[in-house]
């Protein structure tokens, strides 16, 4: 069922460090996270970037559900990554005929596996413990530099955020319609193919129709208080690196630092 | 018993953080014929709870049952349930997709399968009973009338599936004065020459006086009152403990009877509201009901 509630992505509001960081801190560590998984070739290095996001779940209070939760669609690609690793791999013990396994391959495919968990993970810690909308702000706060170019940073994230706030309010309005036409006898559930899309009619009509409504409403209210796109416009929340900001970036830059480097210190 | 409402809870997003109690442990029954007010103040769960009694909404716990089926069925037995409860909801004017007047209250029929002259005969028939001229309106798009005719339309593109009873959410949400009196009114001659019975939500304490024998007052989900419209407005204090601000001639009365004026409980307004009720009743010409 859809609701009010809706949450686009999965952000869940505790009230904990990691969640107070600033958005662009947060941004700019995982940018450079994704980057590290990529470049690292040990796992003596994923051990390092583990623990980190280990600590940083246990700051945040995030249970090992969320994590479960958001590595479910991904499993059939991770077990395919495996099994293709351990049958293809050219060293393999011939089984017989032209199928050989590889315990090479398996430990290369497991690799791969970790590599692309831990991706899932570090960006399933962002949008966990960032809303959506801090998560526009930090955009437009790191991007705001390439607007000496021309980069329209201001606009791009003002269309995120309006995107955003109204996919739940369109959500609940098709609920509500959904229901209104059920009520006229329309069933959205049963029926062939054809049906089913001469079904959509009663729901999508009434839909457009409120959401430019709605879009029209949304530009009027705007205008009416002076929105001028971002030139000289001051913000409510200003974003701010406090000191958990500074200590939380170079922790993750020697983190990140250590992992690839660690290879060479212990060989 | 013709609905019957037993032991109803319902939570949304249940086993979230967003959970939301919505009702709680909610029983009631409405005969055939009856008029019931469902009252209370915003987000005490009235839309919840009229939402279960066509089968949009199946209670987590407890049951509801329509003319002795319970609304757990499914296919063509729930689609009855529908047809027999029709549903008018908040804000109607909003589902509306056609491009005339015609196929949008032709809309249910025609889902329910009836076609040809039975269904022209069907909406010239709920068009009329809602106060719409048929012949100068039917090819209109619903999207060109008034706020009010639009209203009507949505209403009557309910009562074309013939249903037995009629519920409606905040039917006069959003209209004028002048278009919530003809509301009101027709949905009154429906209830005397169709035997319609009526269940309506409302915040607004003069259509409950216009419209209602019974008053059934949710609170924070479940049901705090449930009895006759005379007991209710008798009593002051209830009602603002049930969230309920009195009309401004409500008002005005509390405040004689607490200046010691002799104004006893069924109260002059409603008086001269439940005379007007009594004459439609006794066959007096129907009218439109006015302050
Ligand atoms: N689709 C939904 N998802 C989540 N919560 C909901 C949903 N619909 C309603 N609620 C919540 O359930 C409670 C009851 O809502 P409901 O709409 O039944 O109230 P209501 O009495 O009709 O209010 P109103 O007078 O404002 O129409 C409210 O707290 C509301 O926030
Ligand atoms: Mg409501």
């Amino acid at each position: 069922m859809f609701g009010r509630n809706v949450i686009i992505g999965q952000y869940i509001p505790l009230d904990s460090a990691v969640h107070r960081l600033d958005p662009r801190s947060k941004l700019l560590v995982v940018a450079l996270g994704i980057v590290t998984l990529f470049l690292v070739q040990s796992w003596i290095s994923f051990l390092f970037l583990a623990a980190f996001c280990g600590i940083l779940a246990a700051v945040a209070r995030l249970s090992f559900r969320y994590f479960l939760k958001s590595l479910r669609p991904l499993w059939i690609l991770l077990l395919l990554t495996l099994v293709l690793h351990v049958f293809f791999t050219q060293d393999g013990v011939v089984l017989f005929g032209f199928l050989r396994v590889s315990f090479e391959g398996f430990i290369k495919g497991l690799f791969i596996v970790v590599r692309l968990a831990l991706l899932v993970v570090v960006t399933t810690i962002l949008t966990l413990t960032t809303s959506p909308i801090e998560l526009t702000d930090g955009m437009e706060g790191l991007l705001s530099p390439l607007k000496k170019w021309g980069f329209p940073a201001h606009e791009l994230a003002m269309m995120m955020t309006i995107a955003l706030r109204f996919i739940p309010t369109l959500l609940e309005e098709a609920d509500r319609i959904m229901k209104a036409q059920m009520a006229r006898g329309v069933d959205f559930e049963s029926g062939g193919l054809l049906n089913r899309i001469r079904g959509l009619v009663p729901l999508l009509v009434p839909l457009f129709v409120s959401a430019f409504r709605r879009a029209e409403d949304l530009a009027i209210a705007m205008e009416s208080r002076c929105y001028r796109g971002g030139v000289g416009r001051t913000r409510l929340k200003v974003l701010r690196f406090a000191p958990r900001d500074y200590l939380f970036l170079c922790s993750a830059f020697s983190t990140f630092v250590l992992s690839l480097g660690i290879p060479w210190i212990v060989r | 018993m013709f609905i019957l409402v037993e032991n109803v809870s319902f939570t949304y997003l249940p086993n979230t953080p967003f959970a939301v109690q919505a009702l709680c442990n909610v029983s009631f029954a409405v005969e055939r014929g009856e008029s019931v007010a469902i009252l209370g103040r915003t987000g005490c769960g009235k839309s919840t709870l009229v939402q279960h009694l066509n089968g949009l909404l199946i209670p987590q716990e407890g049951r509801v049952v329509v003319d002795g089926v319970d609304t757990r069925v499914r296919g063509a037995a729930l689609r009855e349930v529908r047809r027999k409860v029709g549903l008018v909801f908040q804000y109607p004017e909003d589902q509306m997709f056609e491009e005339s007047v015609f196929r949008e209250v032709a809309f249910a029929p025609r889902n329910m399968g009836v076609e040809g002259e039975e269904l022209e005969n069907r909406v010239r028939w709920a068009m009329t009973v809602v106060g719409l001229d048929y012949d100068a309106l039917k090819d209109k798009s619903p999207f060109e009338l008034s706020g009010g005719q639009m209203r009507r339309v949505a209403i009557a593109s309910i009562l074309s599936m013939k249903p037995e009873v009629l519920v409606l959410d905040e039917p006069t949400a959003g209209l004028d004065p002048q278009g919530r009196t003809m509301l009101l009114g027709k949905l009154w001659e429906l209830r005397k020459q169709w035997g319609l019975t009526i269940i309506l939500v409302s915040h607004n304490v003069e259509d409950v006086a216009r419209i209602a024998e019974r008053v059934v007052v949710l609170d924070k989900g479940k049901i705090v009152f449930d009895g006759s419209v005379r007991e209710f407005f008798a009593d002051e204090e209830r009602m603002r403990q049930c969230g309920i601000i009195p009309s401004p001639l409500l008002q005005a009365a509390f405040l004689l009877r607490r200046k010691g004026f002799a104004i006893h409980p069924p109260l002059a307004p409603f008086d001269f509201y439940l005379e007007i009720k009594e004459k439609v009743l006794a066959g007096k010409r129907p009218c439109s009901v006015e302050m």
